[in-house]
C-alpha cells in the first residue's frame, strides 16, 4: 500500500506519485540535525569561531565579525572536532520518534561550503580574494568540504539517514552572486565530494540555494543531485527549468514566500495550484513555502488546505508537521 | 601622452595599481582632472555596470573595478577639492531600519561613486530620523535605501514620512531598491524612485537630480 514515505520517492526519482508530496502535511519527510553550533541563538560564537551579534527584527541572530582576516590564516585556522562522539546524538535522538517506515529520514548538514567561508572569511574578502588570492579560497572551502564530509558519512552511518540535505545560498535575484565561473572554479569541486560520499552510500540528496541557480543545474545533475531547493518563483523561470531539467530533477519549493507572508488566503490558493499544473505533472515536485518564515497562521491555513485539495492528499495522511526549517535567514 | 581609455579598461579588469599609475601619469601630462574622472574612470564604471546588468559580469568583478576605482578617485579628489569640481549629487545610503543585508546597498553605493556622485554610506539598521538627519547635515539630494526583508521594508514608509516632516519633501529625494521592492510599493509610499538593480538605480538618480535641479530652477 501507498504511504507517504513510498510516494515521496517516487516523486523524486521523477516518477508520477499518487498524489503531490508535502512534508508538512502528510509527514513524508523529516529533517535531523548534528550537534554543531552553525548559527548561535544568543549573541556568541558558533562552533567555527564566527561571531553572532543578537538583533530582534532580523529574526534572531547574524554574523557581525569573521575571523578570517588574512588570506595566509586559511592554512591552519583552527577547525571544529567533527570526530566528537556527540555529533550524531541530537539526530539520534530525534529519529526514535521517528516512524521511519512512513517518513524519509534528511540529515542536514549545516551552512554550505559558500556560507561558511564568507562566514568566516567576510562576504567582501571571500569575493575579491576570488579574483587576488584564488589558492587561499580553493584551501578554505576543501578545508570546510572535509568537515561537511565527515558530518554526511556519520549522518550515513550513525543514524541511518536516506538523504542529505546541503544548504548554500549561491544565488542572487538574477545571476549566481559569484557567477557561473566562479562557481564551477572553486565551489563545485568540493560540492562534488560531498554529493559523491551520498551517491556511495545510495542516499538522496537534497540541495537547497536561494535566488537564481538555472544556470548551474546541468553541472548539479551531472553530481548526482536528487532535489532541488526552494526554486524561489521570483528569480526563475519556473516552466522553463521544468521542461528543460524535469525529467532528471525534482524540486521542493515553490510556493512565493512572499505571497505567503503579504497576501490573501485566495491568492495562495491560486499560487499552490498554480506551482502545481507547473511542476507534478509526471512526478518531481514537493510542495513547500520557498522560504520558512513566521507566516501569518490564516495563510499557512489556506497553504495547507490548498495542499490538501489541489495535492490531492489522501485523507488518512493529513497530519500537522511544523514547518521545517528550509534555511535559517541570516 | 596619457590613455583614458586605458584607464577606463583596466579599470573594468579591476586592476588598481594599473589605474593608480595611469592616473598619475595623466596627471603629470597635465590632463585636465575633469576628463580623466569623466572619460577615464566614470567611463570604465558605466562598462561595468552594464557588463553587470547583462550577467556578464557578477558581484566579484564589480568588487575589484569598485576597488581600482577608489585608487584613482583617492589620486584625484584633493584636486577636484581645489578645482571645487561638484560631484554629480550626495547621495546618503542605508539599509531599512532592522535590515542588515548591506550586500544590495554597497553594490548601488559603489555603481552611484562610480558614476561621479558623492556617496555618504550610513551603514546597515539605520532608523528613519537617522536618514533624515544625515540627509540635512550632509546637504544631501537623495537617499537611498535598501532592504532584503519584507517585515523591514515597511520602515521606508517612515523615512518619506520623516523627510516631509522636516520640511525637506521635493528638496531631497528619496530612493527605494532591494528583493522584495517594486515601482508599486515606491508609489505606494511616495518614494520619488525605485530602481530594479545596482545600475538602473545610477539612471535613477540621475533622473531624480534632474528633475531636483529644474524645481529649483523654477
Amino acid at each position: 500500500m501507498m504511504n507517504p514515505k513510498k510516494n515521496l520517492i517516487k516523486a523524486i526519482r521523477c516518477e508520477e506519485p499518487e498524489w503531490v508530496p508535502c512534508p508538512t502535511v502528510d509527514g513524508s519527510w523529516r529533517v535531523v540535525f548534528h550537534s554543531l553550533v552553525e548559527r548561535t541563538s544568543e549573541a556568541g560564537f558558533d562552533d567555527w569561531g564566527v561571531h553572532w551579534k543578537l538583533s530582534d527584527r532580523a529574526g534572531g541572530t547574524y554574523p557581525d565579525k569573521h575571523p578570517i582576516i588574512k588570506p595566509e590564516m586559511v592554512k591552519n585556522f583552527p577547525f571544529p572536532d567533527v570526530e566528537t562522539p556527540n555529533l550524531t546524538k541530537p539526530a539520534l535522538e530525534m529519529v526514535s520518534e521517528i516512524d521511519r517506515d512512513k517518513s524519509l529520514l534528511l540529515g542536514d548538514n549545516g551552512w554550505g561550503i559558500f556560507e561558511r567561508s564568507w562566514l568566516l572569511a567576510g562576504m567582501d574578502n571571500l569575493l575579491i580574494w576570488m579574483s587576488d588570492e584564488p589558492q587561499a579560497v580553493s584551501t578554505l572551502m576543501h578545508r570546510i568540504a572535509r568537515v561537511k564530509l565527515r558530518i554526511t558519512e556519520r549522518l550515513i552511518d550513525e543514524v541511518g539517514v536516506d538523504g542529505i540535505r546541503y544548504g548554500d545560498d549561491w544565488g542572487g535575484e538574477k545571476a549566481l552572486m559569484m557567477g557561473p565561473h566562479f562557481w564551477r572554479k572553486f565551489i563545485k569541486p568540493q560540492q562534488r565530494l560531498l554529493y559523491d560520499a551520498c551517491k556511495k552510500k545510495g542516499v538522496f540528496i537534497l540541495q537547497h540555494s536561494d535566488g537564481h541557480t538555472e544556470e548551474i543545474i546541468p553541472d548539479l545533475i551531472e553530481m548526482g543531485l536528487n532535489i532541488l531547493n526552494p526554486l524561489q518563483p521570483e528569480c526563475n523561470n519556473i516552466e522553463k527549468i521544468k521542461s528543460e531539467f524535469g525529467k532528471d530533477l525534482a524540486f521542493h519549493g515553490a510556493v512565493s514566500s512572499r505571497t505567503l507572508d503579504k497576501s490573501t488566503p485566495e491568492k495562495i490558493t491560486q499560487e499552490v495550484k498554480l506551482r502545481i499544473s507547473q511542476l507534478a505533472q509526471g512526478g518531481g515536485y514537493i510542495l513547500a513555502p520557498a522560504h520558512s518564515f513566521p507566516y501569518p497562521a490564516s495563510n499557512l491555513q489556506a497553504f495547507r488546505a490548498a495542499a490538501i485539495e489541489y495535492g490531492k492528499i489522501p485523507k488518512e495522511w493529513r497530519g500537522k508537521f511544523e514547518v521545517q526549517k528550509t534555511d535559517v535567514e541570516v | 601622452m596619457a590613455d583614458l581609455k586605458e584607464i577606463a579598461d583596466n579599470l573594468i579588469k579591476g586592476n588598481a595599481p594599473r589605474v593608480k599609475e595611469l592616473v598619475k601619469k595623466a596627471l603629470d601630462e597635465r590632463v585636465e582632472v575633469e576628463k580623466i574622472l569623466n572619460e577615464g574612470l566614470i567611463a570604465g564604471m558605466d562598462v561595468v555596470g552594464k557588463k553587470f546588468q547583462a550577467n556578464e559580469f557578477y558581484v566579484p568583478e564589480m568588487l575589484i573595478a569598485a576597488r581600482a576605482m577608489k585608487t584613482g578617485m583617492e589620486i584625484i579628489r584633493p584636486i577636484l577639492i581645489q578645482e571645487d569640481i561638484k560631484s554629480q549629487g550626495i547621495v546618503v545610503l542605508g539599509t531599512a531600519k532592522g535590515d542588515l543585508h548591506d550586500i544590495g546597498k554597497n553594490l548601488v553605493g559603489m555603481m552611484l561613486e562610480g558614476a561621479g556622485f558623492e556617496v555618504i554610506d550610513i551603514g546597515i539598521d539605520v532608523a528613519p530620523e537617522v536618514f533624515v538627519q544625515a540627509a540635512k547635515e550632509k546637504k544631501a539630494h537623495l537617499i537611498g535605501v535598501s532592504a532584503l526583508l519584507t517585515t523591514t521594508m515597511v520602515s521606508m514608509k517612515d523615512v518619506v514620512k520623516a523627510l516631509k516632516e522636516a520640511g525637506l519633501d521635493g528638496k531631497v529625494k528619496v530612493m527605494i531598491g532591494g528583493a522584495p521592492l517594486t515601482q508599486n510599493y515606491a508609489d505606494e509610499i511616495e518614494a520619488d524612485g525605485y530602481a530594479p538593480d545596482a545600475a538602473s538605480a545610477v539612471d535613477k538618480a540621475k533622473e531624480l537630480l534632474k528633475a531636483v535641479r529644474d524645481e529649483i530652477r523654477g
